[in-house]
């Protein structure tokens, strides 16, 4: 029954449910299909991007990540260069998979204009196997970044009686840090763990650009189209290579959304789903493909999201000047890092200033 | 209708994705049960895949090697801790020296007997510096013998292959060790041995008896140490070295000795019980 016979040896696996720096509260619950919500008096938009729209100029402070401490120090340990084979063995007893993701983010919004800031970002998976000969795959990438973002809205075009036409283009300067490494006990001898670790230092600008079309009435569809990481449509040949892969995030990635939004007598929601896609639409990523139900009643929204790989139930509720969203998930990773299905809580943390 | 629609084309999409989850394969539930420390279920079914496919699977290989070593019992980073600071730390590395034995007729008593003290001299530092590394039962060296036939069978231009080479070290050195120990059957291996231990618990026919498997795992060990280390560009390691030399000049003593009148074990026995008694 288990005989599904694999004809090569290990080949690399993506290491899912990441919150890349772009990613906001409302894109990790809705598993990317609503990056961010905006309210109007009639109807909840999904903006196609993690972008706010103000009135005032505002400064807000956001933090996201995946709330699991203890993988988050034992994977940053791998940079600070305090470990070493013992180290392995007593995480091995442990846990043989952890997996930190997270970012913190300062931005200042003037109306349809977003400056950001993200001083730290982390994503990083470690997987120690075979207790006889115990080794370590790890692939973390940290970094900071500096983003400019506008969003263009055109309310007289072709189709303006159907809706909005908005474009989106956002640019940035990222400095990113990565450590991927396949090691063993005996491969290890003689040296440090950490000196077998490749590191890599990688400053790019890169960008993004988002289309949509946004209804303006019930039930209709609304369709947004992005195109991620537009400089990156190399294809990273080591990064298939590796065991655990963490890179492939950061490569050119698309995204098709469509999603309903509805008004009911108490609240609204929008009903929806997300279509991932790796290089300019080429590769669909069937695993990550969801669909989402999100309701709001006034300060309080709530997430219901599905994916092959990952259910998840959240709310974020929204202060004077304080957004917190926490997330609850029952999430699969590659066979390869965990057969059995994880739970895992995210947390979300927004002050305006 | 548009909602209705809508509705409808996403619970088509839900059942699509419930169906679209990846199985778990035959070698990702070896691998986790190889993780759980169950040996002998990982090893079963490693073997049907290996059967398969004999030629391809280098990383599969290592993966039913390590089950076998498992089931064996050894401990391999415990032999790790104990082989590393007697092997690849060169630095710490203290040559035990072959001493130039006054005579050089390999067939003169004398000369043996000198050699053969010369000889466990360099066996007592062996087995005081390796103490700590973990003993293999009798029972389980044929596993440990299939272990190593996995290994060895990894394709040099593989890039499973150093890692494969490592572990050959390890169980060849093991091997080494417990060819070595057992030729001291009442020695104490709880205490830190010292000559006089180790030479009256010498029993020279289970060494004569050994010699051959002694030499034959301690090349190997030398062999998969210099290539392990000339591909790190590092140094011989003395102690390693010492021990397979002297075991090599021991051999050609005791070849050359095969039709001489006095045979070797008798001039050994004869030493231990001069020593001893």
């Amino acid at each position: 029954m288990w005989l599904i016979f694999y004809n090569q040896d290990a080949a690399s696996e993506l290491l899912n449910h990441i919150i890349t720096p772009t990613d906001g509260t409302s894109g990790i619950q809705s598993q990317g299909m609503c990056p961010s919500i905006y309210e109007t008096n009639h109807r909840l938009i999904c903006l196609m991007d993690n972008y706010n729209i103000a009135n005032d100029v505002s400064v807000q402070v956001d933090i996201n990540i995946k709330a699991n401490e203890n993988d988050f120090v034992e994977i940053n340990r791998f940079y600070s260069k305090k470990t070493d084979q013992s180290h392995l063995e007593n995480l091995f007893k442990e846990n043989s998979f952890l997996q930190t993701t997270g970012h913190i983010t300062v931005k200042t919004i003037y109306r349809k204009t977003e400056i950001a800031l993200v001083p730290a970002y982390l994503v990083g998976g470690l997987k120690i196997s075979n207790p006889v000969l115990p080794t370590l795959n790890i692939s973390a990438v940290r970094g900071s970044l500096f983003r400019i973002s506008h969003y263009f809205i055109f309310r007289k075009w072709l189709a303006a009686h159907y809706g909005e036409l908005v474009l989106a283009p956002r640019i940035w300067y990222s400095n990113q840090e990565s450590i991927n490494g396949d090691v063993d006990l005996v491969g290890t001898a003689g040296k440090s763990l950490i000196s077998q670790l490749e590191k890599e230092n990688n400053k790019k600008i890169d960008g993004s650009v988002a289309i949509g079309i946004e209804s303006k009435h019930s039930y209709y569809p609304s369709v947004n189209l992005k195109i991620e990481n537009l400089a990156q449509e190399k294809k990273c040949i080591e990064c298939e290579q590796r065991f655990i892969d963490v890179e492939k995030h950061f490569q050119m990635r698309a995204n098709a959304s469509i999603y309903v939004s509805v008004t009911h007598a108490i609240g609204k929601s929008i009903f929806g789903t997300n279509l991932p896609f790796w290089g300019p639409y080429t590769e669909f990523d069937k695993d990550k493909q969801s669909i989402n139900y999100i309701y709001s009643l006034s300060k309080l929204n709530s997430f219901l999201s599905y994916s092959p790989l990952m259910y998840s139930f959240g709310f974020t509720f929204s202060g004077e000047s304080i957004t917190i969203g926490i997330q609850y998930s029952d999430e699969k990773q590659a066979n390869q890092f965990s057969i059995n299905r994880m739970k895992q809580t995210y947390v979300s943390t927004s002050y305006n200033l | 209708m548009i909602k209705w629609c809508w509705f409808l084309l996403n619970f088509i999409f839900l059942f699509s994705c419930r169906t679209i989850s990846k199985p778990v394969s035959s070698r990702e539930y070896a691998v986790e049960l190889l993780n759980q420390r169950k040996y002998a279920e990982a090893s079963n079914i490693f073997k049907q895949i290996l059967s398969q496919d004999p030629d391809q699977q280098n990383d599969t290989k290592i993966l039913l090697a390590s089950a076998y070593i498992g089931e064996a019992g050894l401990d391999i980073v415990a032999a790790f801790s104990a082989l590393k600071p007697f092997i690849f730390d060169t630095n710490k590395n203290t040559r035990l020296a072959i001493k130039n034995i006054e005579g050089k007729n390999v067939n003169d008593p004398d000369f043996i007997k000198n050699y053969f003290l010369n000889y466990l001299e360099i066996v007592t530092e062996i087995v005081r510096l390796t103490q700590a590394f973990p003993n293999i039962a009798l029972d389980n060296r044929p596993k440990i013998i299939e272990a190593l036939l996995l290994v060895e069978s990894v394709k040099i231009d593989n890039p499973y292959f150093l890692r494969a080479r490592g572990l050959s070290l390890m169980l060849n050195f093991s091997q080494t060790l417990s060819y070595l120990r057992e030729v001291f059957p009442t020695l104490d291996h709880e205490q830190m041995p010292t000559f006089a231990n180790i030479i009256c618990s010498f029993e020279p026919l289970i060494f004569l008896g050994n010699l051959e498997d002694l030499l034959k795992y301690s090349r190997r060990s030398v062999e998969d140490y210099l290539f392990i280390q000339e591909s790190k560009g590092k140094n011989i390691s003395k102690n390693l070295d010492s021990l397979n030399a002297a075991t090599e000049k021991f051999n050609v003593i005791i070849d050359a000795n095969r039709d001489a009148v006095v045979k070797t074990d008798v001039v050994l026995n004869n030493t231990k019980k001069y020593f001893c008694e």
